[in-house]
């Protein structure tokens, strides 16, 4: 089942009296549940890309489906309230709220939004969760000033979740963070894709690329090839059935990955 | 090369640089013209004063029958004797009541009770046209009225009026225009002139017949000294006093004056408090550009002397701008005090005006290099990072949204206030200020037209006044006290007659009697009631005097003479001083707090008596409509006018409350102007600031509606704070201001007549809810930031 479809997307900004097509024609379908990772050279339109597709920038001509509702011919109201309640956003710097907690800043979306299906007990209690499964819980009633990177780009995902979206937008998601920081911010990722969040997102990371399932490249505002890197050939598949070590599959799947961008001109 | 960046600089952040030199020119604006107001206002009446050339001291006689007769050679003998005099001037006048001078159509003039014919040339004062240039010269057939006379009675320049007196003798005048007058100017004075060719008075003074009068100008060394000799003798004026007590008539003016003084000192305050927080903000604004410059190598002095330059640009364009602006500026809000008094935007005060707008560059652009003083102590990144200590964000909130009941908009609001009460400061400040502004006026409007007021004014309670000017002059020249009483019982019959049920009717009487105590002594204003009770009036001290040898008097009065209750003091009657016993003190708003009341059994001399209220009337039926039986007393007395209480005060204190209240709708106007002002440029501020986090919230799925909503709370709350602490203090900031005006005329103690609903609700509110719209609106460009905004977040 589709969770995402853009059809014919297309994206002009007039800069000094120019035209700049950012996007041109872009087509393509995210399944539900599915990771999907949008990567290209710097100025390819990935970011715009992102923006358009998640309701953050009205496109200039083209569909975008999500959920089933086209959310191209939404007013910006009707446009807000999807933001909030069925898309998550994840920002490359650690945008947060001054002056409010770690947990506050998670809590705001959920108590912003009009759904009454939860009281905010239980809302409270959800945040509370979603902070300790992504190993922050320790930090809920910290100062934002007060706590790592890492930290801060993981309570921004427990804020994204935290109205249960039905899809999560990252725009290089990873991009501000140190090594060691980016594995945990992904690892979360990938454990909230296990559990049925549909992730579309922006990377310039290989590493971060090859943990998801599918990667669109885009080149000029045009998406010039898909991979998928757990699609193996049969040789492929009789290497990975004798490797034993996890870490090896992994960078197996970044090499793939690798020899394709190459050839799509990375 | 530092001009380049300067260029660039002020093209790329032109919005911010816009609100700067915005803030700046207002603040030029206000401060250079309310600072020229404070001076002006200041000195107008010493400025009046000194070019009328008014004397040290001014008498004002009338002769009228024996007892006064001998008074002019009294005080002529008096003044050359006197080693402190070193010079005076007698001038003659004429008096005339208000039947002998009319309009073309036969109508009188509504006018004060005593009315004084002048020649132009006399010695002992200067007069001045409106604008402020010396009267010298009226041509003959050509009168001058007052100010006040053409206001109250619409005359107009070329209108005919007509002296005509009881010999016959009439004399046709045609309208010249108005002119100022320093010694009868205020309506306090009770008194109205009127001037003509020096030619013109000879004729009317030789073949009118009219009563005649002096106006002595003495001049003194000491004045002091011959004050006091002066009230150690008796003689029978209407009228003496020296420049400070002529000075204190204007008073009411000063209300108004003291209303302007106020409003310029609270917008000097905004204006103060605006510029320091948009400096402040701008300065921050830099920090990152700054922070880039130490970075490749620039010395802190260059940097800070480009920015000091930049502000000084600014400021020197605001400041331009603000004098120019603040000439018309002051005048507007000078102008009703001008009409009256010697107030102009000579090239002195447009000097004045001009060096404040210097001072103010020079403040601002200090402030600028002071602001940018941070810089020495930073490192480059520190500067980058917006001078903060490494860490993008800073303070701690105050409150906890989880768990919160409030809306996230509603906790986001009071977050952000109470965790920067300083960035929301000057807003709090300007509700604040704006509240007491408004509430001033309207507590002295409120308190001036309360029929409570009339206490004050030493009388007792009443329904209305019949005041016939005519008559009054009639009993005074009859000077005999059974006619008052004839006429009270003559107007009460009248009154029932016409099916008005009358309770009571009395009268005052007035007299100036010189009072004595020791070696103090002091010619004082008195009064005597007439088929009154001494116990309905009120006093501040001690009981009422029931027998007829004692007496009650004003805290002034026993202040200036050192007496206190219980005290005997001697008091010069019917040229004996007799013996009197003081039992009561009161305070009375009447002759600057002048007053001795004497019961209704002391045998006075009438034939120096000074005048009268008029006769009050209290209805024995209080049900029936006031101002329907006021428009039945008005047809039973059509010669007289009948005023209601606050008529009649309004009336006393020189029609000041009407002046009030078109000050009041001026100051409403430029309260919410400033508070819009305020709030527009506050949160187009907040907009380029905050944008960043408004784009974030959208990218969270907040509305822009939200978003309006979370900014307009945060607005709401502050100008609720401001407008609250405004409101609980604004009648103490009443008694600061016009509290003290009300204390010089004689006033011991004022409590203001609040009106709940005006003050605790509507002028507020009408703050509230105009400021709040302005925000909304301004708040509505929230609609073109974009999710992008988030990529500016620090």
């Amino acid at each position: 089942m589709e969770a995402l479809r853009v059809v014919d997307l297309c994206k002009t900004y007039i800069t000094n009296k120019r035209q700049n097509n950012v996007l041109k024609n872009v087509n393509f379908a995210v399944e539900q549940g599915e990771m999907t990772a949008v990567m290209g050279p710097s100025g390819s339109g990935k970011s715009t890309l992102l923006y358009s597709v998640s309701g953050m920038d009205r496109p200039t001509a083209g569909q975008v489906i999500l959920g089933g509702k086209a959310i191209t011919d939404l007013r910006e109201k009707e446009l807000a309230q999807m933001r909030l309640n069925e898309m998550g956003f994840i920002f490359q710097q650690m945008y947060m709220l001054k002056n409010l907690s770690v947990m506050d800043n998670i809590l705001l979306p959920a108590y912003q939004s009009d759904r009454k299906n939860r009281s905010r007990k239980e809302i409270d209690a959800y945040a509370f969760n979603l902070m300790r499964r992504l190993g922050i819980s320790e930090i809920a009633g910290n100062d934002i000033t007060e706590v790592s990177g890492g930290q801060l780009q993981r309570a921004c995902i427990c804020r994204s979740m935290i109205n249960c979206p039905q899809i999560l937008f990252a725009d290089e998601p990873t991009g501000a963070l140190n090594r060691g920081a980016s594995e945990e911010v992904m690892k979360e990722l990938m454990k909230l894709n296990e559990d049925g969040t549909t992730i579309l997102l922006v990377t310039h990371d290989m590493k971060v690329a090859a943990k998801c399932s599918r990667i669109l490249y885009i080149v000029d505002g045009n998406i010039r090839g898909e991979f998928m890197p757990g699609k193996l050939d049969d040789q492929q598949a009789e290497g990975v059935k004798q490797t034993k070590d996890p870490e090896e599959l992994w960078r197996e799947r970044e090499r793939r990955l690798n020899a394709w961008l190459i050839e799509m001109g990375w | 090369m530092n001009i380049r960046i300067l260029k660039k600089d002020l093209k790329r952040k032109k919005s911010i640089n816009f609100i700067l030199l915005l803030f700046i020119f207002l603040s030029v604006t206000f401060v250079a013209g309310s600072l020229n107001n404070f001076s002006v206002i200041q000195h107008g009446v010493d400025v009046f004063m000194d070019r009328s050339h008014l004397a040290d001291y001014t008498v004002l006689t009338m002769e009228r029958g024996e007892e006064t007769s001998g008074t002019g050679q009294e005080i002529e003998s008096f003044l050359k004797n006197h080693e402190q005099v070193t010079d005076y001037f007698a001038d003659e006048v004429q008096y005339l009541s208000r039947k002998q001078i009319m309009r073309r159509d036969g109508s009188s003039l509504e006018q004060n009770d005593t009315m004084i014919l002048n020649s132009v040339d006399i010695k002992g004062q200067k007069f001045f046209h409106e604008d402020n240039r010396e009267l010298a010269r009226i041509e003959e057939g050509c009168i001058y009225v007052s100010k006040q006379c053409m206001a109250k009675n619409q005359l107009e320049k070329g209108e005919e009026l007509t002296i005509r007196t009881d010999n016959g003798f009439e004399k046709t005048f045609k309208v010249a225009g108005s002119f100022k007058d320093a010694f009868l100017g205020s309506e306090m004075m009770g008194t109205d002139r009127m001037l003509v060719s020096q030619s013109d008075y000879e004729n009317v003074n030789k073949n009118g017949g009219l009563p005649c009068g002096k106006i002595y100008s003495v001049y003194c060394n000491d004045l002091e000294e011959f004050d006091v000799s002066y009230n150690a003798q008796s003689f029978h004026v209407i009228f003496g006093g020296d420049r400070q007590l002529v000075k204190t008539t204007y008073v009411m003016d000063m209300v108004m004056a003291a209303v302007i003084l106020s409003v310029s000192i609270c917008l000097i305050a905004i204006a103060l408090v605006m510029l320091k927080f948009t400096i402040v903000f701008t300065v921050n604004e830099d920090y990152k550009e700054i922070g880039i410059m130490k970075a490749i190598g620039m010395k802190d002095s260059a940097i800070r002397r480009l920015y000091t330059v930049k502000y000084f640009v600014l400021a020197a364009a605001g400041s331009m701008f603000g004098f120019l602006a603040s000439i018309p500026f002051s005048r507007l809000l000078i102008h009703q005090t001008a009409e009256k008094l010697m107030i102009e935007n000579g090239s002195t005060e447009i000097l004045f005006q001009f060096l404040v707008s210097v001072m103010m560059l020079l403040l601002v652009t200090f402030f600028g290099y002071y602001s940018t003083g941070k810089i020495k102590k930073m490192m480059p990144m520190d500067a980058i990072r917006r001078g903060n200590n490494g860490e993008r964000f800073h303070r701690k909130g105050m409150f906890r949204l989880q768990g919160s009941r409030r809306k996230a908009t509603t906790f986001l609001a009071w977050n952000d206030v109470l965790s920067e009460l300083r960035k929301y400061l000057v807003l709090a400040i300007t509700g604040l200020i704006g509240v007491w502004l408004v509430i001033m006026p309207v507590n002295t409007i409120n308190t001036l037209r309360s029929d409570g007021l009339l206490e004050w004014f030493g009388t007792q309670k009443c329904d209305f006044f019949v005041v016939d000017a005519e008559k009054i002059s009639e009993l005074l020249l009859a000077g005999d006290k059974q006619i008052y009483y004839d006429y009270m019982e003559e107007t009460e019959n009248l009154l029932q007659k016409e099916g008005i049920p009358v309770e009571k009717v009395f009268t005052e009487v007035f007299f100036r009697l010189k009072v004595r105590k020791g070696d103090k002594s002091f010619q004082s204003f008195s009064l005597q009631g007439l088929n009154t009770q001494m116990e309905d009036y009120v006093y501040e001290q001690g009981t009422a005097p029931v027998h007829e040898n004692e007496i009650a008097m004003t805290h002034i009065v026993a202040k200036k003479i050192g007496a206190v209750v219980g005290d005997t003091v001697y008091i010069t009657n019917k040229g004996r001083e007799e013996p009197y016993l003081l039992t009561a003190l009161y305070q009375s708003m009447n002759n600057m707090g002048q007053g001795i009341r004497f019961t209704e059994e002391a045998d006075l001399d009438y034939g120096v008596s000074a005048g009268g209220f008029g006769i009050q009337v209290c209805l024995a039926n209080k049900s029936e409509e006031q101002i329907k039986v006021i428009e039945k007393v008005k047809k039973v007395f059509p010669e007289a006018e009948v005023q209601n209480v606050s008529e009649f005060i309004d009336h006393m204190v020189g029609g000041v409350s009407q002046q009030l209240d078109s000050l009041k709708l001026m100051i409403l106007t430029v309260v919410i102007m400033i508070n819009i002002l305020v709030v527009v440029l506050m949160q187009k501020m907040f907009l380029i600031r905050e944008g960043a986090e408004m784009g974030m919230l959208k990218a969270m799925g907040f509305s822009d509606r939200a978003i309006i909503a979370w900014q307009t709370k945060r607005i709401m709350l502050v100008l609720f704070l401001g407008i609250v602490a405004g409101t609980i203090t604004g009648s103490y900031f009443s008694q600061l201001t016009s509290g003290k005006v009300f204390q010089l005329m004689g006033a011991a103690k004022i409590k203001f007549v609040v009106n709940p609903w005006e003050v605790y609700v509507m002028y507020p509110l009408a703050l509230f809810v105009v400021t709040v719209i302005a925000c909304v609106i301004t708040m509505r460009r929230v609609r073109r930031i974009s999710v992008q905004e988030v990529n500016n977040l620090e």
